[in-house]
């Protein structure tokens, strides 16, 4: 589920009469996706991989540009290799052409720099966990992301 | 996560050990007593008709199926005690077993009625004491940390801040001394 969902793909909107859509006509059926330019951060856990497999898919259907960034999160979690191996693997699959690059360290601040330098529309991340009570906990790279971005964030968990 | 965790060295307590009666602010007469299978749908009815306003990093879940599911697991994974008032149950307190070992997560529900009403404090040292009876000894909390009332709550019956920087704020307490 995206808990964040992009304002920027409504291409669904209907026509309000007034600004900009004035002249357009109302879309009916099946909803039209508009590409992006999409920046996804995937780290070594189980959150990361749902977001990957979930960004994928829909950068198939909307014919996103996809940029993969690939780092390492803790001890406990996956290194940069197998997670890159694992991206590979989910590309192939689905057929899609996507960049992959790598951040060294401090991946939070890194992947704001990327998306604002480089013209992102989105950056994409997955987190949230629930503790053995129940409670949605997200991780700090999670929150640094949230609350520092300049672009819009989606948060799939 | 918990393995990183930090407990205090020293334990707290005494603890009172449950059922127990009081009286509250509101001059209700309230009886704090551990979960029993036979509460099942009072409790449920407690947190289908919770105030969404107080729902607290997800939990309760908003429907009475979620509901149903989430207290599955809850109550099966660790030990409970509930406040009562005419048959009602006014507030519920939960310890849940971590995953990974010995350590326990501990959460605290008081309906909007009853709020404000001394409730809580009476609920987490029952359950302390029954958690400390139940060979529990190490357990953490998230609260948000606006909420001051609860963290100086949480302070007065002995949890410490842990070092985690985060939204929410963590609490650790330690009931025994490992062997």
């Amino acid at each position: 589920m995206s808990a964040i969902v992009d304002v920027s793909d409504r291409s669904d909107r209907t026509d309000h009469g007034i600004g900009p859509f004035r002249d357009t006509t109302v879309l009916k059926g099946p909803v039209k996706l508009v590409f992006m330019k999409v920046l996804l951060g995937v780290g070594g856990s189980e959150e990361s991989r749902h977001a990957l497999t979930e960004t994928v898919n829909r950068a198939r259907e909307a014919g996103d540009e996809l940029t993969i960034a690939v780092f390492e999160t803790g001890e406990r979690d996956a290194g940069r290799e197998a997670i890159e191996a694992d991206v590979r693997a989910e590309l192939d699959e689905s057929g899609l052409d996507a960049t992959i690059r790598h951040i060294e360290e401090n991946p939070e601040s890194e992947l704001l720099r990327i998306a604002e330098e480089e013209g992102f529309d989105q950056i994409v991340i997955g987190g949230g966990h629930a503790s053995p009570m129940g409670k949605i906990k997200l991780g700090p790279i999670t929150e640094f992301i949230l609350v520092n971005a300049q672009v819009t964030v989606k948060l799939i968990r | 996560m918990s393995d990183e965790r930090h407990y205090p060295e020293e334990t707290s307590g005494p603890f009172p050990i449950p059922p127990n009666r009081f009286e509250d602010r509101e001059g209700r007469e309230i009886l704090i007593k551990r979960y029993e299978e036979a509460d099942r749908e009072a409790l449920t009815e407690m947190y289908v008709d919770f105030d969404p306003a107080d729902r607290a990093q997800g939990i309760p879940p908003s429907s009475e199926q979620r509901v149903r599911s989430w207290l599955d697991v809850i109550l099966d994974e660790g030990h409970s005690v509930i406040a009562t008032h005419d048959g009602d149950v006014a507030g519920h307190a939960a310890l849940v077993r971590d995953s990974d070992g010995g350590t326990y997560e501990l959460a605290i529900f008081v309906t909007q009625e009853y709020q404000r009403a001394g409730i809580g404090g009476r609920l987490i040292r029952n359950l302390l004491g029954y958690g400390k009876e139940q060979d529990v000894e190490c357990v953490w909390l998230t609260v948000e940390r606006w909420n001051t009332a609860a963290v100086s709550l949480y302070e007065k019956v002995g949890f410490e801040q842990t070092g985690s920087e985060s939204f929410e704020l963590e609490m650790a307490l330690r009931l025994c001394d490992s062997d």
